[in-house]
């Protein structure tokens, strides 16, 4: 079979607007792409914090 | 009525330790816990693959004001492994709602297995500071975000520390969400079979040590467990900490200040619609939604706690103009209808709310030989106003003009459908198909229908979005 003609486009994900590219077998470990995992991670944290704040301040255990 | 439909069938089978809690709502004694507790036996058995023998009851928890059920595993399970809970909201179970009730909760994530990260789960023990281990997380991915810069190394640290905060995230939400599904709150099944999704995601990752080879699952672990928990914060706002249950307290209802967000589209927007509709959802509509198939309104209803208003006006009903109704709430549609009425409220659920009587003004009633022959009145005419249960939601038939005489009378109605045929104290979302607006013919004498919910909103803090 033979390969497709046009440039196949990388899975991604979308996170907090931050664009996550799959890895791939081959493929050279990029630090950027890294800190974009780690931007991504903070600002997910950091909304489901938020969260867990309003949650703990519902159940009396506010801070 | 089954909890096994509330829990994703997919539950992964675990080797270590599973200890199942039912708690049952302390509402009242007696009737009603032993079938809960038998049904989670079977789910456990049939679910996570783990025996358990007869229960130890009770074990008190004054603090939750619960009773507690505690299922020990059998030996050859011990180990240090996952705690689930699974606990039925008594009042719900009583209103036959009990499969809406149960909810269940992974607290704890195995702390040792192999090639696993050792994260210390969450636990009473963290408490009451238990947003420490996240705050210093993200401090960690800073640190980790000024080390992997440009022209620098990516280590393995690097990548476990990710690893570990999603854990942490996990786990905060997983505490959280149980803790406030114990007070009642409403937070919906999917949320936690979203939850159940992270965790499998976040075990997925294999701990990564120096002189490893990096592969691209790594990598792909960690971005999959993270729209993860971007998912599950998604659910976890939607439901807003505010859902709450009847079986909630004075206390927490009024604390629990809703927002309830109230969605006016075009008449036929379905489309819209349908992306809208969730748990403790309304839908009111005319008859006559074109796109709307009667098979997806079964669905719904079978699937979600979702409740269609049918505003029954004077117009004739053919199949034709109905479709969404054919077979669901009515056999076939054929005039004349049975004319205006005043309706006397016979429905004690719908009479609380609503009074002894409603205003009809000039909407008409559909003969009863036109319904579905199970559906029941509300109203004690022979051809009275009625509604139908479905497995999880209702559709309702409401006076088309009657029911928003006022903002007092539309709340009035949004009450009652809550109350009677929801199972809250408020709705989640109200979705408007709307068709009465300013302009219209002078024979609809009440003031604007959307003028109405906006009055209403402001009046009660909700939240009014106008996708016209």
């Amino acid at each position: 079979m033979s390969s497709a003609p046009y440039a196949v486009p990388r899975p991604k994900a979308v996170v907090c607007d931050i664009e996550l590219l799959y890895a791939s077998y081959g493929d050279v470990v990029d630090p950027e792409d890294h800190r974009k995992l780690c931007s991504a991670a903070k600002c997910v944290l950091g909304r489901v914090l938020e969260w867990c704040e309003g949650a703990a301040e519902f159940l009396g255990w506010g801070r | 009525m089954s909890f096994t439909s509330t829990l994703p069938a997919n539950l992964p089978k675990y080797s270590y330790a599973v200890v199942a809690v039912v708690i049952v709502t302390a509402v009242d004694s007696g009737k009603g816990v032993d079938v809960v507790v038998d049904r989670a036996l079977q789910l456990f058995e049939s679910g996570a693959g783990v025996e358990v023998p007869t229960p130890v009851l009770p074990a008190a928890d004054s603090a939750a004001g619960a009773e507690v059920y505690r299922l020990a595993p059998r030996a050859r399970d011990s180990g240090v492994g996952r705690e689930a809970v699974v606990f039925a909201s008594r009042g719900f179970y009583d209103r036959g709602l009990g499969s809406d009730a149960v909810r269940y909760r992974l607290l704890r994530r195995p702390e040792r297995g192999v090639g696993r990260d050792v994260v210390a789960p969450y636990t009473a023990e963290v408490l009451p500071e238990p947003f420490k281990p996240v705050q210093q997380c993200a401090e960690a991915l800073d640190r980790v975000f000024r080390e992997a810069g440009a022209g620098s190394y990516v280590f393995a640290e690097h990548f476990n520390a990710v690893h570990k905060c999603i854990v942490y995230g996990i786990s905060a939400a997983s505490f959280y969400a149980g803790r406030l599904a114990e007070k009642g709150v409403f937070l919906g099944v999917d949320t936690f079979e979203k939850l159940a999704e992270c965790w499998r995601a976040a075990e997925a990752w294999r701990r990564l040590s120096a002189g490893d080879i990096l592969m691209p699952e790594h990598r792909n672990t960690l971005i999959d467990a993270l729209k993860c928990l971007e998912d599950l914060y998604g659910k976890l706002l939607a439901y807003r900490l505010l859902r709450v249950s009847d079986t909630a307290t004075g206390g927490e209802a009024a604390k629990a200040v809703t927002a309830t967000e109230v969605y006016l589209l075009k008449m036929d927007d379905w489309d819209t619609a349908k992306q809208l509709v969730d748990d403790n959802s309304i839908v009111f509509c005319r008859h006559g939604i074109p796109t709307l198939a009667s098979s997806e309104v079964m669905q719904l209803v079978t699937e979600k706690r979702v409740v269609f208003v049918i505003e029954v006006d004077t117009e004739p009903y053919y199949p034709r103009d109905a479709p969404a109704w054919y077979n669901v709430f009515y056999t076939v549609l054929a005039p004349p209808s049975c004319g205006n009425e005043i309706g006397n409220v016979t429905d004690p659920c719908f009479a609380k709310w609503l009074g002894t009587s409603v205003p009809a003004l000039w909407d008409y009633n559909i003969s009863l030989e036109y319904k579905v022959s199970d559906a029941r009145n509300w109203t004690g005419d022979s051809c009275g106003w009625g509604y139908k249960r479905y497995a999880r939601g209702a559709i309702v038939e409401v006076p088309c003009d009657g029911f928003w005489k006022s903002a007092d009378w539309l709340g009035r109605y949004v009450d009652a459908i809550s109350s009677c045929l929801l199972g809250t104290a408020t709705p989640y979302r109200i979705i408007y198909l709307g068709h009465y607006t300013s302009g219209m013919p002078e024979w609809h004498e009440c003031h604007p229908l959307d003028a109405c919910w906006y009055t209403l909103a402001k009046s009660r803090g909700w939240k009014v979005v106008d996708l016209r």
